[in-house]
């Protein structure tokens, strides 16, 4: 059986609009990425770009097993014939699972991919091939239990943004890398909110909002960049 | 000890350098952009290949200019170094 986290009712579809502002901010940077590769052609650019691309396209499956799940429940309550609404959701069911398998294995490829580009000159191949093997067996765990996903993420974030904020602290605190560590500080947080959701439901409402947050921050800090390309002019 | 300069920011110098000083002979280019004669030679042919910068005569003299093409590069490399800079990569 699936695991699942439900948004609470009056929740439905807000969720939705969220996670909608994280892939415009996800592609943009994705197309600033690729940007840099295509100057660079540098290896560590060109694992930015489909890293953060996977996380993009993660998240439009996110919205898409979301869509199902709710188009399921409103059909039940519209109808009120238990078993014809039994049919549209067990119909729905190889879309909902290849959603929220993509969703999730996106996800861990983006972050892994990030973990790599800070991390990667100090991992040797084997040890690569035994983090990916890891990295499938959280992905089989995450199917039963919803935490394991969230902590695999928190712990890849939590990663990330111990490296943005040292990046912070070489560049003399300067306001993008310190704007952009504090958003990745955020997105963290909001994967640790997400790990507790099964006990607190609430918490996924607070989880989605920490996560809007951050993500309106990394906008900003996307704005500062253009701002101080432009003014260094 | 000064940081080794990536592609990115060696290509923003040389356009910077023309940019600024409106034009100048590739000897002048090669001092004032910091680079070694072999960095100079392939990273002007490229930009002389992409149409960022261009030569003139004058007075027998070789000159480099720095295009309109060039100018709008410079700018998305500012951005790029902007990036690379806040994301430490």
């Amino acid at each position: 059986m699936v695991e699942l986290v439900f948004s609470p009712n009056w929740f439905y579809g807000k969720d939705i609009g969220i996670d909608a502002v994280s892939i415009i901010t996800l592609l943009i940077i994705t197309a600033f990425s690729y940007k840099l590769y295509k100057v660079s052609k540098e290896q560590k650019s060109a694992l930015f770009t489909i890293g953060f691309l996977s996380l993009a396209v993660s998240f439009t499956f996110k919205i898409f097993t979301n869509f199902e799940l709710y188009y399921s429940t409103f059909e039940t309550q519209n109808q009120g014939l238990i078993t014809f609404s039994h049919s549209i959701v067990k119909a729905s069911n190889i879309p909902f699972f290849i959603g929220f398998i993509g969703y999730r294995a996106l996800t861990f490829l983006g972050l892994y991919l990030l973990y790599l580009v800070y991390y990667g000159d100090r991992t040797d191949r084997l040890s690569i091939a035994l983090q990916a093997y890891f990295l499938f067996v959280a992905l089989y765990f995450t199917q039963f239990s919803y935490y394991v996903f969230f902590m695999t993420n928190a712990i890849f974030l939590a990663l990330i943004t111990k490296k943005l904020w040292n990046n912070s602290a070489k560049n003399n605190r300067s306001q993008t890398a310190l704007s952009l560590a504090t958003s990745f500080s955020i997105i963290t947080a909001s994967q640790i909110l997400f790990m507790f959701t099964g006990m607190f439901p609430v918490l996924y409402v607070l989880g989605e909002l920490v996560q809007l947050i951050g993500s309106a921050m990394l906008l900003w800090t996307l704005a500062l960049i253009l701002y101080h390309g432009k003014k260094t002019q | 000890m000064a940081k080794k300069r990536n592609k990115i920011e060696i290509v923003s110098d040389m356009l910077k350098t023309l940019q600024e000083r409106g034009k100048l002979k590739p000897t002048h280019l090669m001092y004032k952009a910091n680079l070694s004669h072999g960095q100079m030679q392939s990273y002007l042919e490229e930009l002389i290949n992409n149409e960022m910068v261009t030569k003139m005569d004058n007075k027998g003299y070789e000159y480099l200019i720095i295009t309109d093409k060039g100018s709008t590069f410079l700018q998305k490399l500012r951005e790029l170094n902007e990036f690379q800079k806040a994301f430490g990569v």
